[in-house]
């Protein structure tokens, strides 16, 4: 279903990209940072309406006309920086939750910065973060019904497609509850599923 | 101990594990540290002391580069600390720190914190750095903790978790900074004991600490700073007994007068 798979694209492109954004965003050097910045501040700035019809309509006019990427793809591609951008400043977020004591402690140790990032500071992160990161999820899951304007069908779309058949006369608001409801299951276990990791990881720390 | 300077150049300088000359800091406009001049001996144990915002944190700090300083040399063994991240790593792996807030990882265990350097920056396997972790969890007398996570433990076992974390790398040099100030006063016995040991086994201490009983028991030299200069600097029993400089005998006269 095109639903499912332009969202878990999008979770798991987005995730790697948004925490190299967030640790670039807080990069001391000026090159990285300040392309951290723009490109964070620029896919916030722009709805996500507008991303996916640059995606389909724009962008290949400025291609050259022998590279022909498939629109889905295209669509995928500007869901997942669009996303990206969302979830590099809900990390960000995360990242200065965490006491400085913590990256004193790990480079005291003589950690090299990607060990203290990858072994103590995004694990702790990470894991104050999972209820924003389901938000910015649930959020992505619900957006995917946006790209019917570019004629790709979800969920959605399918519903909507199937009701201009004549054989569902009178079955419209059936459909439509079909559909929220099948939203609803989805946004609702994710929720679930998140509550169980926070549980799950939970180490009792205070700090 | 390893003796890890042993392996670098420049071995006639190695009964010298530190060595500041004419360090200068400023944040901002403000001068934290004024012409640090110290030498710190293989095996010397050195207590600094001082009122609160006289920079000795930052003095301690600067020699693992924790804090930058913009004037002057110091030397860790025979390694010049310079802006060279390499350099920085190598030093501070052979530079144990032990901090006010004790700074454990709180998502790992107490084993898990005292073997995650020993894997990950010495590159030994798991099995051996977790014998070596017990051995020094026992050493600070906390072995039975060790599947605990920090957030379990009280402050005085959190502090000594902390001490057997940066003993697993097997530093040449310990820094204290200010260890037992975040403590209930019940617990501050438990880890100054560990450090007295630790100390009578010839570890070279630097000792950021308003503790005078420690600094009595074990220290071989007390330096007393305010505004970012060393005042004073001596053997405990004059230092305790005969201070030399006005401020030194004030400050003195105030933290052992209750």
């Amino acid at each position: 279903m095109l639903t499912l798979l332009l969202a878990t694209v999008g979770m798991v492109g987005a995730l790697p990209i948004g925490i190299v954004l967030a640790l670039g965003r807080r990069s001391n050097m000026p090159i990285v940072k300040s392309f951290c910045v723009v490109f964070i501040e620029f896919w916030r700035g722009v709805p996500l309406i507008t991303v996916l019809f640059m995606a389909s309509v724009m962008l290949p006019l400025f291609l050259p006309s022998e590279m022909n990427v498939d629109r889905l793809v295209r669509a995928l591609v500007g869901l997942t920086l669009f996303q990206s951008a969302y979830m590099a400043e809900v990390i960000r977020g995360g990242l200065q939750a965490i006491p400085k004591g913590q990256e004193e402690a790990a480079a005291a140790l003589g950690m090299t910065y990607w060990k203290r990032m990858g072994l103590i500071i995004l694990p702790q992160a990470l894991k104050m973060m999972i209820p924003g990161i389901v938000n910015t999820f649930i959020s992505l899951f619900k957006d995917t019904t946006l790209v019917m304007i570019i004629g790709l069908f979800d969920l959605l779309g399918i519903v909507q497609a199937a009701l201009a058949d004549s054989r569902w006369l009178g079955f419209s608001l059936e459909g439509y509850v079909f559909a929220a409801f099948m939203f609803w299951i989805f946004c609702f276990s994710m929720s679930r599923y998140s509550q169980y990791l926070e549980r799950k990881l939970h180490t009792g720390h205070k700090r | 101990m390893t003796q890890a300077a042993t392996n670098n150049p420049g071995t006639s300088t190695s009964d010298l594990m530190v060595e500041m000359r004419d360090v200068n800091k400023w944040y901002g406009d403000f001068h934290v540290l004024r012409d640090i001049n110290l030498e710190v001996k293989r095996g010397e144990r050195i207590v600094i002391c001082g009122p609160s915002g006289s920079g000795k944190s930052t003095m301690i700090r600067c020699i693992n580069h924790l804090e930058e300083h913009q004037k002057g040399e110091i030397t860790v063994g025979s390694v010049p600390l310079t802006q060279d991240v390499k350099r920085i790593e190598q030093i501070r792996r052979s530079v144990g720190m032990v901090f006010q807030h004790f700074n454990l990882f709180p998502h790992l265990t107490v084993l898990e914190n005292c073997c995650i350097a020993p894997m990950w920056v010495q590159k030994k396997p798991r099995k051996e750095a977790e014998a070596m972790a017990m051995q020094y969890l026992e050493r600070v007398r906390i072995a039975e903790q060790a599947k605990k996570y920090p957030g379990q433990l009280s402050g005085g076992q959190q502090q000594r978790v902390a001490i057997a974390r940066s003993l697993c790398m097997h530093p040449d040099v310990m820094l204290f900074d200010e260890p037992t100030s975040a403590l209930d006063p019940e617990m501050i016995k438990e880890v100054l004991d560990v450090m007295v040991e630790l100390a009578e086994e010839g570890m070279t201490m630097l000792c950021v600490t308003h503790e005078m009983g420690f600094a009595k028991t074990v220290a071989d030299r007390v330096i007393f700073m305010d505004q970012g200069q060393i005042i004073e600097e001596n053997a405990p029993e004059p230092f305790f007994n005969n201070p030399q400089s006005e401020r030194t005998q004030l400050f003195l006269s105030q933290i052992l007068g209750h």
